[in-house]
């Protein structure tokens, strides 16, 4: 499984979605556009995990969606392993299917209630290749032990399991396929606390044992703090800051980022601090606010952000940020 | 009723609670609330954690006697001013609700009725408890909209729900609930996921509340960091009984009880920061196993089956409430001391 791969797994270089809204239901003219995902630049290398955080609406799903060739992005691309992923078409798109999969959210949602759990993990690989049942069975039945699940339960349904066995069942059937990347798009949030730090060791140990890169979307910030190499906090539709994990949490430069974090729950009650509060909501991403997207709502604003689109700025550590704070010459009024 | 208050400032007094859910035309008993006792003083803030399936929002249910289908209040007290809620007549329990406890859902959406105009919605308790009408209520309302901390109350008495930002929505909430000067606020916070500043804006506004009017708060949560940032006393709730209660700083430095040990150190996220970048692989201590099924309880502690200090004695015989200091006690034969 790990094959020596040159560069990032993963390298998504100004992703774009934009959808055209529409003025009516019924006149099919165009009043505006959407900009779900706007000029969005990332990697992901083998083994590592990045973490997409940012609040509801901020366009981490729509990012989702376009590397899981769900939707076509309106302009950008995605490259994994070096090819080009959205002019794959046969056997290439095929092969990318193989080699990404997703985990959602709710597995009292996401898992066919009609399906047995072995029809269920097996799907994917019954629908891709050519095996005999035997084969299928012993490929199911090695990665349900492989996520801790007893093969002798198979053949029951669903329905049959706690919240945290249905999310293995989730893991289980991503995994068949022995992709190279995940996408889990809230892994854990539907889980009570106590199966939560089951599931995150899980996708943990399996990382390991399989040098699976991961991309991980979540608005809880302590599992994002606890699981990612990297992170990248998006605000309408773009990254307003990136880097290393232990620089977003501990050292974040842009007030969207510290504004976020400091809405943390604290571990314990002296750990009660100061919250940035932030007023309002995201504004539409019909009608972004000009210059920096985040004015409308920053604590530290000042005139130049409505004129000019912040640059991205480069910090030690291969940490970025976008805000006009970190580029002295405009602070400084030269 | 305010001017008559008991003795010690006890606002809410729940004895041995029991509430069992008949399902399957009684076939299947769930038992949800199993023996609970607390004592809530006037203006605190009180806690309750628990998983889903540990009872702690049939608990806040039971306070108010909204029970679901098939659900019974089978024995105990809830003494709210030092009245019995559980022997109350259902009309004079609807005189309560809303006037002396007031209750609260994190999602606003599920509160307010899309059809109606904010202002309308915030009267309504106004209406029905006090009899308010005309120029006087409206006056109320815009005063209590203002109250809340929204700007040019006015101009939004008169707007719907989709005309509102979330945040906004849940300070209508907000004024809704204080409106009659209820003496206690229940809390209920959902499981599912929440954007970490929508939950933050959420938590301010009932520490505002709070201050405001002074009213006590139970809060039910499953996140014990919600408890470090609000509360002053906890329980942690396991199995429909309380594994724990102790004031907030007490538990989180001195936990007595196995349950309450390893959710502190099963949140993700709350290690120290050197330790994360030393190792960010590490893995998360976890609890095994699931929490036991409530129409199918063993006989002893309920945590014996997950719990790594449990023996014989665990197993069959359940624990009684172990008092290890003032407002600190432990359901365990073995708590830490």
């Amino acid at each position: 499984m790990s094959t020596i791969t040159p560069g990032p797994l993963l390298a998504v270089e100004k992703l774009q979605k934009h959808y055209a809204q529409s003025r009516s239901m019924f006149l099919r003219t165009q009043a505006g556009v959407v900009k779900a995902v706007d000029g969005v630049s990332f990697q992901v290398p083998v083994g590592a995990t990045l973490g997409l955080v940012g609040e509801s609406g901020c366009g981490k799903s729509t990012t989702a969606r376009l590397l899981l060739r769900l939707e076509d992005p309106t302009g950008g691309r995605i490259q994994f392993d070096g090819k080009d992923v959205h002019g794959a078409v046969g056997p290439a798109l095929r092969d990318y299917r193989t080699n990404v999969q997703a985990v959602f959210q709710d597995p009292y949602s996401s898992l066919n209630p009609r399906m047995r759990v072995a029809g269920i993990i097996g799907e994917p690989l019954s629908a891709n290749r050519a095996i005999s049942a035997g084969e299928l069975r012993d490929a199911v039945a090695e990665v349900m032990q492989t996520v801790g699940l007893n093969p002798q339960s198979a053949q029951r349904f669903p329905h049959e399991f706690s919240g945290g066995q249905r999310q293995r069942i989730a893991i289980a059937r991503s995994l068949i396929l022995r992709p190279r990347l995940l996408v889990l798009d809230e892994p854990v949030s539907a889980l009570d606390v106590s199966i939560r730090a089951q599931i995150l060791n899980l996708l943990m140990d399996l990382q390991e044992q399989f040098g699976l890169s991961y991309l991980l979307i979540s608005h809880d910030l302590d599992v994002i703090a606890e699981m990612c190499n990297e992170i990248a906090v998006m605000y309408l539709g773009q990254i307003a800051e990136i880097g290393p994990a232990a620089e977003i949490v501990d050292n974040p430069r842009h007030p969207y980022t510290q504004a976020l974090f400091s809405a943390r729950l604290p571990a314990h009650p002296d750990g009660v601090s100061a919250r940035i509060r932030l007023t309002g909501d995201i504004p539409s991403p019909l009608n972004p606010p000009s210059g920096c997207r985040f004015r409308t709502r920053c604590p530290q604003v000042m005139p130049v952000c409505a004129e000019r689109v912040p640059p991205v700025t480069h910090l030690p550590n291969g940490h970025l940020a976008s805000c006009h704070l970190l580029n002295e010459s405009v602070v400084l009024g030269v | 009723m305010g001017g008559t208050s008991t003795k010690d400032g006890v606002l809410l007094e729940v004895r041995d609670l029991e509430m069992s859910i008949f399902a399957d035309g009684g076939n299947r008993i769930v038992r949800a609330v199993n023996g609970l006792s607390f004592t809530l003083r006037r203006g605190r803030t009180m806690g309750i954690i628990g998983e889903s399936g540990s009872g702690k929002s049939m608990t806040s249910l039971s306070i108010l006697r909204l029970l679901p289908r098939g659900a019974r209040i089978l024995g105990g007290q809830v003494l709210f001013d030092g009245r019995d809620l559980v022997s109350l007549a259902e009309r004079d329990l609807r005189r309560m609700r809303g006037r002396h406890i007031a209750m609260i859902l994190q999602d606003p959406m599920v509160s307010l009725d899309p059809l109606y105009r904010v202002g309308d919605q915030v009267a309504e308790p106004l209406r029905t408890h006090q009899g308010m009408g005309g120029d006087a209520l409206r006056a109320r309302v815009i005063e209590l909209l203002g109250a809340v901390g929204i700007p040019a109350p006015e101009s939004r008495f008169n707007q719907y729900p989709h005309q509102m930002s979330g945040g906004m929505l849940q300070r209508i909430v907000g004024a809704a609930a204080i409106s009659c000067g209820p003496e206690l606020l229940i809390a209920d916070e959902p499981t599912t996921a929440l954007d970490p500043t929508v939950q933050a804006q959420y938590l301010d506004l009932l520490e505002e509340l709070q201050q405001r009017t002074g009213l006590a708060l139970i809060v039910i949560t499953h996140d014990l960091g919600v408890a470090a940032r609000l509360c002053d006393d906890v329980i942690v709730m396991y199995a429909g009984r309380a594994a724990e209660k102790a004031p907030v700083r007490t538990l989180f430095e001195r936990p007595a009880h196995p349950y309450t040990q390893a959710l502190l150190s099963t949140l993700p996220g709350r290690r120290a920061p050197d330790d994360i970048k030393v190792d960010a692989h590490k893995r998360l201590p976890t609890i095994e196993g699931q929490p036991p099924d409530l129409a199918a309880l063993p006989p002893g502690c309920p945590f014996a089956p997950r719990c790594p200090r449990a023996d014989a004695k665990c197993r069959t015989e359940m624990p009684p409430e172990v008092s290890l200091a003032t407002d600190h006690s432990a359901a365990c034969w073995y708590p830490t001391t």
